[in-house]
Parts: structure tokens; C-alpha cells; sequence
């Protein structure tokens, strides 16, 4: 999960619209049993919680257990597919924490949306964000496609997409 | 005797193998795939399902996407859901092959797919390539974007359930973190 990933930026936010926000259609007909989205919302968050970069500096060992043995990754620093084991995935992750120097970001959720498929969980952000994540240039819109699946009782994350969307005029802003 | 309960033993070891197999722990599977029919079918499909937003066939579209589609605006942020979204989706498609500039997208590729098989969800992931020419038919250059698309199987096939693309980083700006 990336530096600026919105389900720890915008935490706050997330557990404040939890009440409120759409969290999706009731599940489709193939799902075999009900699906409580509230009950997930809240393992997640907890999840989240745990995939702090605290956690991540604090035990790179046990912070990669928190994801999937073949967790993969698209992160807006990188422009290729992190497809590492996922140890060496923590590493490079690491790499961008030491940007958490720099001054804050300012970044707020504007949607979130989450869909349970039996043991895979996808929760969907937008958020807008200004200010300095990295040495130069305003940071604009962003989302973010996170997915659990739950093993064992514990979501482990097997999948984040998470970065900035293309310039107003469909080109990336270069 | 002895000899023979081992024979007797080894010649049906392959119907114990089951047994004397340890499971794999849950997670340790590899689920991500670069070739195979679900790879294939996958690509097939989020083409066609491209093909037709290219096209402003709504009703293809829609027939496409599970109920709970979580759609995606190529230009913006916007999560597109409800009833509305692949309608919104589909002209956000539209600008983005040809916007109002004049700018035309006339060649795409998917850059080193691969899929995560994760049982009734599969995620198509790549990096979409694409070249860009002007009103004038001079080529503008090239552009490129990260892609997420998550399909779901249902009794009719499988169907996009959530999609994503954001801006591709180019090296430089990779690492010093500088836009120009």
C-alpha cells in the first residue's frame, strides 16, 4: 500500500462516513450467504489500522504477514506492477517513508464504496489532495482500489491500485 | 513378506498421494497468471467492453457489468455507480479517445497483462499503452495508464464489477519526484 494510500490518510474520514456513506448495492444472487458490508467496513478499518506506516517501520517482517503471499501492487511511484515477494514489496515501500519528513499533505476522502464477493472484499476511494507529498508540484485527484480476501478469518490485502488520475484534459500531466 | 506389503504399499502410493500431500496453506497459492484461457478471456472481453464505450453502445455495456459496478472516469476521480454510471462512464470513454481538442487516440495496447484468480472474482491488471495524434493527423505522442479491472463470475459469464486507471509515472518523475 502506498504512501499516500487513502484508507491511511483518510482514516478519519472513512470511519466518520461509515454511518452514512453508500457502501453498495445489496450483493447479487450468487453470493451464498448474506453479507453484512457494516461488519466488513469495520474488519477492514481494523485491518487499516494495522497497515499503518507505523507498522511498517516498526516490523517489516510481521507488517508483510498482513498481506498476501502473492500481494501485488500499482502505486504512483512506481511505473511498473509490483509483483515482488512480498517482503522485497515492504522494502520499496519503505523507500517513499522517508518523504513522511516533508509537509503533510492535505487529503480527503470524497467517496467510498465497498462490494463483498463471498471472501473477496474490494473497497473503492476517491480524495482529492493538495500540498507537497513529494519535492515538487501540486497533487490533484486520486483513487484508490483496495482487495481483501479473507483467509482465516483475518482480510488479508492481495491487490492495491492506488494514484493520481489523469490531467483535466485526459493527457497525464507530465 | 515384508517385500511384498511394500509393493503391495508403493504400488498404490498414488491413490494415498492425496492424503500424504500436506495442503497448501491458504494464501500460498500463486494466483496471478501471465497466459492461460482465463487471461485470454479476460483481455477479450475488457476489449470489447472498451470497443463498445468507444462506440456509444450503452446497451452493451451495461449487459456487461454485475449490478453493483463501481465504474471509473478516466479523466476524474468520480466513482461512477448507480443506474447512471455506465451512461457516464461511456461518454467519459468518449471524450477520452477523442476530446474536444481535436486529439484522436489511434492505437492501444495492454503492456504485460496478467490476471489474479482469486475464484469468482479475477482482476485483469496492465498497463495501457496508447498513441495520440492531433486533428491534423500528426502524431502528439504516446500515453500510458495503469489498469485494474475486476471481473465477477455469475451464471451468464463473467462480468466488470470495479475498474480503475490511474496516471501512469514515467521514470524520471519516479524517482525525483519532479513534474514539469
Amino acid at each position: 500500500m502506498s504512501r499516500w494510500s487513502s484508507f491511511y490518510l483518510a482514516m478519519p474520514l472513512l470511519a466518520a462516513l461509515l454511518p452514512t456513506a453508500s457502501i453498495g448495492a445489496p450483493p447479487a444472487p450468487v453470493d451464498k450467504a448474506p453479507v453484512d458490508k457494516a461488519v466488513v467496513m469495520q474488519e477492514l478499518l481494523a485491518q487499516i489500522h494495522k497497515l499503518g506506516t507505523d507498522a511498517r517501520s516498526a516490523d517489516p517482517a510481521e507488517y508483510a504477514k498482513l498481506l498476501a503471499t502473492d500481494y501485488t501492487e500499482f502505486d504512483p511511484y512506481y511505473a511498473f506492477m509490483l509483483d515482488l515477494p512480498r517482503e522485497e514489496i515492504v522494502r520499496l515501500q519503505q523507500v517513499w517513508d522517508k518523504y513522511d519528513k516533508l509537509p503533510p499533505m492535505q487529503r480527503a476522502a470524497k467517496t467510498t464504496q465497498l462490494q463483498v464477493y463471498g471472501n473477496v472484499a474490494i473497497l473503492t476511494t476517491t480524495s482529492y489532495h493538495e500540498g507537497q507529498a513529494i519535492p515538487a508540484g501540486p497533487m490533484s485527484n486520486a483513487r484508490s482500489m483496495i482487495i481483501y480476501v479473507k483467509q482465516n478469518g483475518q482480510w488479508i490485502l492481495t491487490h492495491c491500485h492506488d494514484g493520481r488520475v489523469a490531467g483535466p484534459d485526459g493527457i497525464p500531466v507530465e | 513378506m515384508r517385500s511384498m506389503t511394500l509393493a503391495i504399499l508403493l504400488a498404490n502410493l498414488p491413490l494415498l498421494s492425496p492424503v500424504l500431500a500436506a495442503p497448501a496453506p491458504a494464501g500460498e497459492r500463486s494466483s496471478v497468471s501471465r497466459s492461460g484461457p482465463l487471461l485470454d478471456s479476460l483481455i477479450t472481453l475488457n476489449r470489447a467492453y472498451i470497443a463498445a464505450a468507444r462506440a456509444g453502445d450503452v446497451a452493451t455495456m451495461q449487459s456487461m457489468v454485475t449490478d453493483d459496478y463501481v465504474g471509473v472516469d478516466p479523466y476524474y476521480a468520480y466513482m461512477l455507480v448507480g443506474p447512471g454510471a455506465v451512461a457516464a462512464e461511456q461518454k467519459a470513454w468518449a471524450a477520452y479517445f477523442k476530446p474536444a481538442s481535436g486529439d484522436e487516440v489511434f492505437y492501444r495496447k495492454e503492456s504485460d497483462p496478467v490476471v489474479k484468480d482469486l475464484g469468482d472474482v479475477a482482476i485483469l491488471i496492465y498497463v495501457e499503452l496508447e498513441a495520440v495524434k492531433t486533428r491534423g493527423d500528426r502524431v502528439r505522442g504516446g500515453r500510458a495508464g495503469k489498469c485494474s479491472f475486476v471481473y465477477r463470475k455469475t451464471p451468464t459469464g463473467w462480468k466488470l464489477a470495479n475498474s480503475i486507471i490511474t496516471e501512469q509515472p514515467w521514470p524520471d518523475r519516479m524517482i525525483a519526484g519532479s513534474r514539469k
